[in-house]
């Protein structure tokens, strides 16, 4: 079987749009520039089989944003478009690669280690018709395309590779760093950077208990590594609920590790925890090997540039923009018709 | 339902609780602050939001406002529901409070190919439908040409226009439609399924919650007033069910269910609890009255999952 991405979705809260039409009419007026935008995403969902999704709710152009408890960071941009001329012929392609590439610069420049919420980065481009409530827009999750001869094994259950008592203690450790329970975390609560992380898992018979670290501590741990038997892993938190498949995030955190952490071989855990808080397990997460033909450095002075991909389809499964029309709950001549 | 009871029952220890609470079924807003960071700890499916600044309650911490829970999955219309005996909870005495059906509480994965059995003459087209020649239609593999630029609108669904958009085929993408899936079938259980913001506010009047509904359907497009009352169970739908602003956000109109009731309701489930010797605590209020609601909107798939400790 062949091991895939299943993408992110967007999913926007009704007042988003008009917190953005707000910020529009008083803030942006005619400039067409890129908005930072804040969004979070939930961990699979296997009560319900949701799909992945990047909230946006209305609290997403605030700069002082709070990912709400439990939810993970995405960062992305807007760009609001005064016509729907100006949207129609914007050139998509172009931003999206952009977009991508810029991605990419983080990526391989290790700067997103310090930040890993970029990985999960998204873009909407929106017209709102403000007068009518209504606004067409379209998001992508830009993700980079691993070079040819990249390789993936399928995902094998976490319990069936890992015992019993290191799948317990990469929850509980993930646990203690995002602040599960109630307590404030080791990383914060805010769930900013616990999106992405490094497990350091000790060989089987040396007794210490298995770490959860940032990813920006691969640096140093990295460089002492040689002298112990441990494994390095990497990890995120997955959306993704398919035993077959893992998360849209795994794409760029594989790019990470071969051109940032100058990985060619390695292993990723999508992490799927359940329960949420001091009850919870993570038997649902799932492992896959990656392998790289050659090193990062062998091709980026050859100026190696990934494929970019991620337009959002519309809900026929086409490349669309799709359109929402908040009359029914915005318009308040309808809304008089209908109060009671 | 009985079980729920009992789960509850087991969990309750007796610990001091307000006297109205338990004589009236009301809450004081410190009390619904307390029943709140329960729920949010216990569900994390749920959070405290701010609201808007202008609507800001004194009463309340800033940074706890109202409760949220989004994208919650409705997938099926009240009217699709089977009522029947084994479906309802025995309602005590005269009352018929608790009209409360067991699969709204979906506990399990396995629930979901039943649901996808009965809802599956209400979905249309629940595969992506392919459209030959479009240019929209360009998942994975396909070298579509960019669309005309001067395609007239987007505006109808029914019209695709790519607006130059072109992505090559990427076989590393998973394309499988945008609903939910089963996760135990995802390539034939795919569910298109409307979707709920949920809000739990505090009416300082009648001192209790009350619930704030915005939906959405399949395309993400908000539900009018009508399509809504679809998902509200035909006893209160226009009743207790009416259309207001959200008295914490600005410009945006939500279904609420009326309050005047809930206290009273509220007090015969204390009462219930009471009768098998257990006492209702004010800090689990809303897993009780989130239970209770459940009877309104009985397809509306929130968590309130009564999780025990380890």
């Amino acid at each position: 079987t062949k091991m895939q991405f299943q993408p992110f979705q967007s999913y926007v809260e009704a007042p988003f749009w008009q917190k953005l039409s707000t910020h529009k009419l008083e803030n942006l007026r005619l400039s067409e520039n890129n908005v930072t935008l804040h969004a979070h995403y939930a961990p699979a969902d296997f009560k319900h089989g949701k799909p992945p999704s990047i909230c946006v709710d209305r609290m997403s152009l605030d700069q002082e944003y709070v990912v709400p408890p439990g939810q993970f960071a995405a960062t992305g941009m807007v760009r609001i478009f005064n016509t729907m001329e100006s949207f129609r012929e914007f050139d998509k392609n172009q931003f999206l690669k952009d977009s991508g590439l810029e991605l990419w610069r983080l990526i391989s420049s290790g700067e997103a280690l310090q930040n890993p919420s970029v990985l999960s980065k998204f873009t909407l481009l929106t017209f709102g018709d403000l007068k009518n409530f209504k606004f067409t827009y379209w998001f992508s999750f830009p993700g980079l395309c691993a070079p040819d001869g990249m390789q993936m094994s399928a995902p094998r259950p976490l319990p069936s590779s890992w015992s019993e008592a290191l799948t317990g203690q990469l929850f509980k450790s993930f646990a203690d760093v995002a602040g599960y329970g109630g307590s404030p975390g080791a990383w914060g609560n805010s769930g900013a950077n616990l999106g992405y992380f490094l497990i350091r898992k000790p060989s089987e018979d040396c007794g210490k208990p298995l770490e959860v670290l940032p990813l920006k501590a691969w640096r140093e741990v990295s460089s002492c590594s040689e002298s112990t038997a441990d494994e390095w892993i990497l990890g995120f938190v997955d959306p993704c609920p398919l035993p077959q498949a893992v998360g849209w995030p795994a794409r760029n955190l594989v790019m990470l590790a071969w051109s940032a952490l100058g990985l060619t071989k390695f292993s990723v855990v999508a992490f799927r925890p359940q329960g949420g808080v001091s009850s919870g397990g993570c038997p649902k997460s799932v492992v896959f090997d990656v392998s790289f033909p050659e090193p990062y450095e062998s091709v980026s002075s050859a100026g190696f540039e990934p494929k970019v991909v991620g337009w959002e389809r519309d809900s026929k499964n086409r490349l669309a923009p799709r359109v929402i029309d908040l009359s029914p709950m915005m318009d308040p001549n309808v809304l008089t018709e209908t109060a009671v | 339902m009985q079980s729920f009871l009992h789960g509850v029952a087991e969990y309750l220890t007796p610990v001091k609780t307000s006297s109205s609470f338990r004589e009236k079924g009301v809450l004081t807003p410190e009390e619904f602050v307390a029943a709140g960071d329960l729920l949010v700890l216990r569900c994390p499916s749920w959070s405290w939001e701010k609201g808007d600044k202008s609507k800001l309650r004194s009463y309340l911490p800033e940074d706890k406002q109202y409760l949220i829970t989004r994208n919650v999955p409705c997938r099926q219309r009240v009217r699709g529901l089977e009522y029947n005996d084994e479906d309802e909870m025995e309602a005590d005495g005269d009352s018929d409070w608790l009209k409360t059906h067991k699969n709204h509480e979906s506990e399990a994965i396995s629930d979901l190919p039943e649901i996808s059995d009965r809802i599956g003459n209400l979905n249309v087209d629940d595969e992506a439908p392919k459209v030959e020649g479009s240019p929209c239609d360009a998942p994975a593999g396909s070298d579509a040409p960019p669309a005309g630029a001067n395609s007239s609108t987007t505006d109808t669904a029914d019209v695709c226009d790519s607006m130059g958009v072109v992505e090559e085929g990427d076989t590393m993408t998973l394309w499988q439609g945008k609903g939910y899936m089963s996760v135990q079938a995802p390539d034939d259980n795919i569910l298109k399924t409307r979707t709920y913001d949920v809000c739990i506010t505090y009416d300082k009047y009648y001192q209790t919650p009350r619930v704030w509904l915005f939906g959405y359907d399949e395309d993400r497009n908000p539900l009018t007033p009508d399509q809504i009352f679809e998902d509200i169970s035909q006893d209160h739908a226009h009743k207790t069910v009416t259309i207001e602003s959200h008295p914490h956000l600005d410009g945006v109109a939500y279904a609420s269910i009326h309050p005047c009731r809930h206290a009273g309701t509220m007090k015969k489930i204390v009462d219930h609890l009471a009768e098998s010797g257990k006492e209702g605590r004010s800090d689990q209020y809303m897993f009780l009255f989130l239970k209770f609601i459940s009877s309104v909107i009985p397809t509306i798939e929130y968590d309130f999952t009564f999780q025990m400790d380890a």
